[in-house]
């Protein structure tokens, strides 16, 4: 092997164990920190339930998008569902108000205001 | 310490476990690509599909020309591995069109997408086609001795995902057994609160174990047994999601590499 490519081989396996070792302890330390770290299924974060609120009064149930035949759905786990489903389901279900997010474990409801 | 890192960098290993493992992968990545070009088509023509575009600037693969071209090379580069013709662009062509499908929209983010960017990013620079492959057939030579670094930190790798998911699991939600409760489907006995959390504490402990028992000529082969059951049981028992099965052949693939432990 020649010098050049034996430094270059050398770097890229100290920066790759660097990184690799690093980056998902900072998640220790960084809650939230999700990105590039082995988090799955770890239940640190919360997936909500989605309730939509309509101008008549009733309530409809969106249920939790990760799950296979919910009737609306995400096809990934890291989606951050408070920013992108409720501005969705507003334009989606003619009518609706308000979104509720409800986080039962945590015992934490957010409400989005449709537009 | 130098001298440990430029004996890792030189040694060398047989080249068929890594083979294997780029067949494996090259599987695997078929798999994901056919629920990618599923998921790309949904989002743009499901209303009940929940878009999640992160970037404004990035190409929208709307079109369904464009979700054809990205889904026919998708396949091209997957088979390209398997077949082990021209891996190393293979290997490459794929990372790239997993980086764009991860710019196109957030629902493309996950776990076993960047598990296996990194896979591929380690195959591409390995010599993964020395033997069974298009090349090995044309030259019809016999086994080969290819560079170790890039299978070392395969193994690494696998071994660093299940430290870290293990450590990740040390909180309350989960060894309550919660987590397990809401993800598995579970027969009525097993959601017992002791069993549940025997269970959950259990996952964790084969997590760990895995993480170093791998690396042990004595343990391994326990530590593969149990690797089989865990990643066997979890697609039984959450459902035959695509990133779940995809997830399990990456690692299956990846337990090839610590069959053969020769250097030189």
């Amino acid at each position: 092997m020649s010098r050049a490519r034996l430094l270059a081989s050398g770097t890229f396996v100290v920066a790759y164990l660097t990184f690799q070792i690093v980056y998902p302890a900072l998640s220790w330390f960084r809650p939230g920190l999700d990105r590039f770290t082995w988090h799955m299924y770890a239940g640190q974060e919360e997936t909500p339930r989605f309730l939509v609120h309509f101008a008549d009064g009733s309530t409809r149930d969106a249920g939790v998008l990760l799950r296979r035949n919910n009737p609306v759905r995400l096809f990934g786990p890291s989606v951050d569902q408070e920013r992108f489903v409720p501005p969705h389901l507003c334009g989606l279900w003619t009518g609706a108000r308000e979104v509720q997010v409800r986080y039962v474990h945590a015992g934490r409801d957010v409400i989005i205001k449709c537009p | 310490m130098t001298r440990a890192l430029v004996r890792l960098l030189t040694h060398e290993r047989p080249a068929w476990p890594l083979a294997v493992c780029r067949i494996g992968l090259g599987t695997a990545a078929m798999i994901r690509g056919l629920k990618t070009v599923r998921d790309l088509y949904l989002l743009q023509h499901d209303p009940a599909a929940v878009p999640a575009r992160l970037f404004e600037w990035a190409p929208r693969l709307a079109a369904t020309w464009e979700i054809a071209c990205f889904g026919l090379l998708w396949m091209a580069a997957s088979l390209g591995l398997v077949v082990g013709y021209r891996a190393r662009l293979s290997a490459g062509v794929l990372l790239a069109l997993s980086i764009l499908q991860h710019l196109v929209d957030q629902n493309f983010w996950a776990h076993h997408m960047y598990f296996m960017m990194l896979m591929l990013l380690l195959v591409g620079l390995s010599d993964s086609e020395a033997t069974l492959s298009v090349r090995w057939g044309r030259e019809s030579s016999p086994g080969r001795w290819i560079p170790g670094w890039p299978v070392w930190l395969l193994k690494v790798q696998l071994s660093l995902a299940y430290f870290y998911s293990a450590a990740a699991k040390l909180n309350e939600p989960f060894l309550s057994g919660q987590v397990l409760l809401d993800r598995l489907a579970l027969p009525d006995f097993a959601r017992d609160p002791v069993i549940i959390q025997t269970l959950a504490v259990g996952a964790v402990g084969v997590e760990f174990f895995l993480a170093f028992a791998l690396w042990n000529r004595r343990l391994r082969p326990l530590a593969l047994v149990a690797g089989l059951f865990l990643h066997g049981l979890i697609p039984v028992t959450m459902g035959l999601y695509a990133g779940l099965i995809v997830f399990s052949m990456m690692v299956f693939s990846i337990y090839v590499l610590f069959l053969d432990d020769r250097t030189r």
